[in-house]
């Protein structure tokens, strides 16, 4: 009866409007080495901005995984899986992430690295029986200051993603994110806590009233990855 | 977590309800209007076409409807009159005050057959008004200051919205319903709704703003946010036994009122009331909202300049809703404003089986009203929820006669929306 402040709406709400996609994961601004592997796992906790409505601001968390190869000293060929599930509303987003080393300091422990990541992936989100499909593209670029084995990284992001889905017109999203994090070595593990800031602004929200009309969407995310290096 | 969402989920195609015109019993006699049709006309027309009634013909006399037997054999058929929106195929509803099929068929037979009159002597038995009413009422509220409705320029329609003050000092359960007007020739529908809260200070600052009973609501229910919907029509009464709608302590109660003044006498003038049953507890119905949040976004629900036919649909299995028990619907309010044409809401069962929750043939923007549902519609867990909204967009049917057709999206009320609000309970009576 009430038309609004529905929870299931609101979690509709929030996995479509942020695309629901994990963005954080990329790991150092230095590549890998050739014949390097790095696995591990991630969570990741998303919000999206107050500003859509506050019905929408609820937090989201995914869990996934992650794999990186060095092909080359300079590319590394990486990709991620990540899932986010309640019952009933589930979404999962797979990204194929090379990264190429733009600069490289000559001592891994001290000096900066820049590296340039270009994304593709898909992520689906599903609520009930009508799945949204999101096709999508990013470029990165990580600045990396190296701290003996540890590094602080910072980045810029800018992708694109379009939103398909059964009886709708298809919605085409652009958008562009900045982070910072760190990456700690432990042992032959690296943890790397991340905070990523992102604004969708030609996204529009139609309402009943057209002053409650909205546009621009913005989105947090924060991660934490865990990979063991070989 | 379940993934198999590869295949595209598909329109569920096929009506509940047979588009062929509706038949009597094969050998019934050929319908008289003494015996057959004043009857019906009497106990479902004569309400608003009478004599100083809403509507601007009078059907208080064989001669009369005689003379306007062809328009209501179309509107009939049509069931756009009387003007109940739900087709009677799908569901049955309390309250309902649209003909059945054989009545249609009656009145169809008898315009074909040559509108005989028959003997005055050979009078069909009376049918009772469907007019339920109150079994007892516990709050009354009123409007205390006369409203003159003034249409905005080129309109003869003025959507009224009138604030009210909840006297409840508890949390209360709303158990049914009843709308009195000092002029029902005014009214044309009613809704009635609760808001607390922030929202309720909203609506009464709205109310404060504006000189006179009320504010306009002219444009849409949109000013009206946070809204719980109780109940609207013009015909009310009890709930199904048991269940109640929450309105907490210092509420605000809005009635929206559609007035219409094409039958209004000069310097009609209304002064509404709302009667309340109430209970102190009851079974809350639980709230389901139905719509694609897609449509939210841009131009996702985009209906293009000149489509007749725009059609929408959507299907979902709400668990989040009913977290994953089984529940039972028990009503259903469907939601489009002036370009929606068409509106159906089922039930589609994990085994196949389709149950149809509503089906609006021809909606009308100043109809909109709560169905409850006369038998509960149970849906499991793993059932999904199906809407499907048609929009005509034609030059024949713009809100505005005469306007050139334009592109519109999910919005405003110069937009359109495809939602259904539906209330369920855990127990199915």
């Amino acid at each position: 009866m009430s038309r609004g402040g529905h929870l299931n709406m609101g979690v509709a709400m929030a996995l479509a409007l942020s695309g629901c996609y994990s963005a954080t994961g990329l790991g150092r601004a230095r590549t890998l080495g050739q014949a390097h592997v790095e696995v591990g796992g991630q969570v990741e906790l998303t919000t999206n901005s107050g500003r859509l409505n506050t019905q929408t601001s609820l937090p989201w968390a995914h869990v996934g995984g992650l794999v990186r190869v060095g092909v080359h000293d300079r590319v590394d060929l990486g990709a991620r899986v990540s899932f986010a599930a309640i019952d009933g509303a589930d979404s999962v987003s797979v990204w194929v992430d090379p990264k190429f080393q733009l600069v490289r300091s000559a001592n891994a422990t001290r000096g900066l690295d820049v590296a340039l990541v270009t994304s593709v992936g898909w992520h689906q989100v599903r609520l009930g029986g009508t799945p949204w499909h999101l096709p999508q593209g990013a470029i990165a670029v990580l600045f990396g200051a190296n701290f003996g084995p540890h590094q602080l990284i910072l980045s810029g992001r800018g992708g694109y993603q379009a939103m398909i889905g059964t009886s709708m017109v298809t919605q085409h999203v652009g958008w562009g994110a900045v982070s910072v994090g760190g990456a700690f070595r432990v042992g032959r593990w690296d943890l790397v806590p991340e905070l990523l800031l992102g604004w969708a602004p030609g996204v529009t929200f139609n309402a009943e009233r057209m002053e409650e009309q909205r546009s621009g969407a913005g989105q947090a995310q924060i991660g934490f990855s865990f990979v063991h290096r070989w | 977590m379940a993934l198999g969402a590869c295949a595209v989920p598909a329109r569920d195609s096929g009506g509940f309800c047979a588009a062929d015109r509706p038949t009597r019993p094969q050998g019934a006699p050929s319908p008289t209007w003494h015996r057959d049709v004043a009857p019906i006309v009497e106990a479902f027309c004569v309400r608003c076409h009478r004599e100083g009634g809403l509507a601007g013909d009078s059907f208080e006399s064989y001669l009369r409807v005689f003379a306007a037997r062809e328009s209501v054999a179309r509107s009939v058929r049509a069931r756009t009159m009387p003007p109940y929106l739900a087709a009677p195929c799908c569901a049955r509803y309390r309250h309902s005050w649209g003909l059945s099929d054989e009545q249609i068929a009656t009145v169809l037979d008898w315009v074909d057959a040559g509108a005989p009159e028959g003997s005055p002597m050979d009078r069909g038995a009376r049918i009772e008004p469907p007019t339920a009413g109150l079994s007892r009422r516990d709050v009354s509220l009123s409007v205390t200051e006369p409203y003159a409705p003034t249409p905005p320029r080129g309109s003869t329609d003025d959507v009224r919205c009138f604030v009210l003050d909840w006297p409840g000092t508890a949390r209360t359960f709303v158990t049914g319903l009843e709308i009195e007007s000092a002029d029902r020739s005014l009214l044309h529908h009613v809704i009635v709704a609760s808001v607390s809260g922030e929202d309720a200070d909203r609506v009464a600052r709205l109310d404060r703003d504006e000189a006179g009973a009320g504010f306009s609501c002219n444009d849409g229910a949109g000013s009206l946010r946070g809204v719980t919907m109780l109940g609207g029509g013009l015909i009310g009464g009890d709930f199904p036994e048991g269940i109640g709608i929450a309105v907490e302590p210092r509420s605000k109660i809005i009635l929206n009122i559609h007035y219409s003044t094409v039958a209004a006498r000069p310097g009609a003038v209304d002064r509404p009331s709302v009667h309340f049953r109430t209970d102190a507890n009851a079974r809350p119905a639980e709230p389901l909202a139905l719509t694609n949040p897609a449509w939210l976004i841009g131009d996702a629900m985009r209906v293009r300049a000149g489509d007749r036919d725009a059609t929408f649909f959507y299907r979902y299995r709400p668990r989040v809703s009913t977290r994953g028990r089984t529940m039972f619907l028990r009503s259903v309010t469907p939601h489009m404003h002036t370009f929606g044409s068409r509106l159906t809401v089922r039930v589609l069962r994990a085994n196949g089986e389709r149950a149809c929750v509503l089906e609006i043939p021809r909606w009308r923007f100043g109809w909109e009203q709560v169905y409850w549902l006369e038998e509960s519609i149970r849906l499991d867990p793993d059932d999904e929820l199906y809407l499907e909204c048609h929009f005509d967009n034609s030059a024949d049917n713009q809100p505005v006669p005469g306007a050139a057709p334009r592109d519109f999206t999910f919005g405003g009320n110069s937009q359109d929306m495809c939602a259904a609000f539906l209330s369920m309970t855990e127990a199915a009576r």
